[in-house]
């Protein structure tokens, strides 16, 4: 597997929000706005990378009997290592993401790439597919975000987590026509079907002349 | 298959001893500005309680049987500061009281308060918030007429806090001052007193003391609660001074109340019993008016006065 299909694999064909359906919890209650998606996304990147590679270098020496629960040590390890350094210098985004930095220790992208990419590959390549699993999910959280933001407010903005200080803010829809139902969860759900539907119908269209040239 | 498993669990004790580690590690160098990063929230408002204090260091862990503390900060030098919160009438009151290491509370700062405008909100203005700074960690504290369930709620936030206090400091607090002063009763219906109504004299005189023309009675009167046959209910004992030349009231005092707590002892409150000074039953046309939501208690006193002038 070549280094640029190992990293597009988890954009697209097995991305892990739209075309795997893992880890949806934090997806749909954390895509509220585009800046809570980033800061999600980034402490997902950084557990799902350490982890795979972690996990990817230990592969040989931990017993397979044992395997799940020093996954999850590991997972949990670094997720409250995350959670401690957001809630040190990153406490605003800490206070918004609230139970949901916890909650990636169960975050099923990041057990099941443990234990069906690193537990079998080498240590660069669970590095890579860590890092574009995690671009995948990033994606994912962040087209839905952007959607649902742009839907409820009418603005999109995004803010530095470190200082508070806006990076920008930009009023699209006037706030007489927004629809603050995408702001509720039943908003993440809709649009979160739209999204996958129209994934499944790119993934079919790019399917169909492959066939007829076999 | 013995040595499979110590190996297994071996393995397992490493992995999370290293783990313990790491995460100790981190916490080191985190800890400190998570504590930091709690204080620099709160600290505009602590700084306007304890102006001359610069070092806020937050109490972890505390004791609070009521839940209405939700942080306490050590003021170094200077005292305590309780962030505190009760629900209000609509909405939850959110207050920062500071109390010094003198045990007087130095500070009130209400954070959160979106009660009824004109009633409730009054608790965020300078009468009360002044009612209150001052006071001693076992004071009374008075509530506001006319928005007793705000003020009850941040009179009883601001108790938990001095709880905690006294507690931590060892000051004994005998209940006295831990005591809501009660707020002043509505009167409700009139009842006429006068000769006839001297047939109503169900009082137990139990004690006479004569002093010159003052006579002090000590009087038992059934109030609601053995009039409704309670288990162990006892009547209630007033001390009625009469001037037996005149045959007027001079004072009237309750010594024992037996009644409902909270409503039955709305009587001891001076609206009530200072109708009854100068009252005499040859004025056909002088009548008391009975505490409302507390009739039954009222009419024990008002029994209690009867049997005395009556005689």
């Amino acid at each position: 597997m070549s280094l640029f299909k190992n990293l597009s694999n988890g954009l697209v064909k097995e991305n892990p929000v739209f075309a795997l359906y893992l880890g949806l919890c934090s997806v749909l209650a954390v895509s509220n706005t585009i800046s809570n998606a980033l800061g999600m996304s980034v402490a997902v990147i950084i557990v799902l990378t350490v982890s795979n590679v972690i996990i990817s270098a230990l592969r040989k020496i931990i017993p397979s009997e044992i395997r799940i629960p020093v996954y999850i040590v590991v997972i949990a390890t670094l997720v409250k290592i995350v959670e401690m350094l957001m809630q040190a210098y990153t406490p605003e985004l800490y206070t918004a993401l609230g139970v949901f930095i916890p909650l990636i220790v169960v975050n099923c992208i990041i057990l099941g790439r443990a234990e069906a990419f690193a537990s079998k590959n080498s240590v660069g390549a669970s590095a890579i597919d860590g890092i574009g699993m995690g671009l995948g999910y990033t994606a994912g959280i962040f087209m839905l975000a952007a959607i649902r933001q742009l839907f409820a407010t009418g603005a999109l903005s995004l803010i530095n987590p470190f200082n508070q200080a806006v990076i920008f803010d930009i009023t699209i829809i006037p706030t007489q026509f927004t629809i603050p139902l995408f702001a509720q969860p039943a908003g993440a759900f809709i649009t979160f079907a739209v999204l996958a539907a129209l994934l499944e119908v790119y993934k079919q269209a790019g399917e169909k002349p492959a066939k007829k040239g076999a | 298959m013995n040595k499979k498993v110590v190996q297994l669990t071996l393995f397992l004790a490493i992995i999370a001893s290293i783990s313990g580690g790491l995460l100790s590690f981190v916490n080191s160098f985190t800890a400190p500005i998570i504590n930091e990063n709690a204080i620099a929230a709160e600290k505009v408002t602590l700084q306007l309680i304890f102006p001359n204090t610069e070092e806020f260091v937050p109490v972890a862990e505390f004791e609070d049987e009521t839940g209405a503390i939700l942080a306490i900060f050590e003021a170094k030098g200077a005292g305590y500061a309780y962030k505190v919160s009760r629900m209000g009438y609509a909405n939850p009151i959110v207050m920062m009281v500071g109390i010094s290491n003198d045990a007087k509370i130095v500070g009130l700062q209400v954070l959160e308060l979106a009660d009824t405008p004109g009633y409730g909100m009054k608790v965020g203005e300078p009468a009360f918030i002044n009612s209150v700074i001052g006071k001693g960690t076992t004071d009374g504290l008075d509530l506001i007429s006319g928005s007793t369930v705000s003020s009850t709620a941040a009179v009883t936030a601001i108790n938990a806090a001095r709880t905690h206090f006294n507690n931590l400091k060892g000051i004994d607090d005998d209940g006295s001052g831990g005591v809501i002063t009660p707020p002043t009763p509505e009167l409700g219906e009139t009842i006429a007193l006068n000769s006839e109504t001297a047939t109503l004299v169900t009082g137990n005189i139990i004690d006479t003391v004569v002093n010159g023309d003052e006579t002090v009675y000590t009087v038992e009167s059934n109030g609601y609660r053995v009039a409704e046959g309670y288990e162990g209910a006892k009547p209630n004992v007033f001390k009625v001074t009469v001037n037996t030349a005149t045959k007027t009231v001079v004072s009237l005092e309750v010594l024992e109340m037996n009644d409902t707590v909270g409503i039955g002892d709305k009587v001891e409150h001076e609206v009530f019993l200072s109708q009854f000074v100068g009252l005499s039953l040859e004025d056909e046309n002088s009548s008391v008016d009975v505490v409302s939501g507390s009739t039954r208690t009222s009419i024990s006193a008002i029994r209690a006065v009867v049997t005395t002038i009556g005689k």
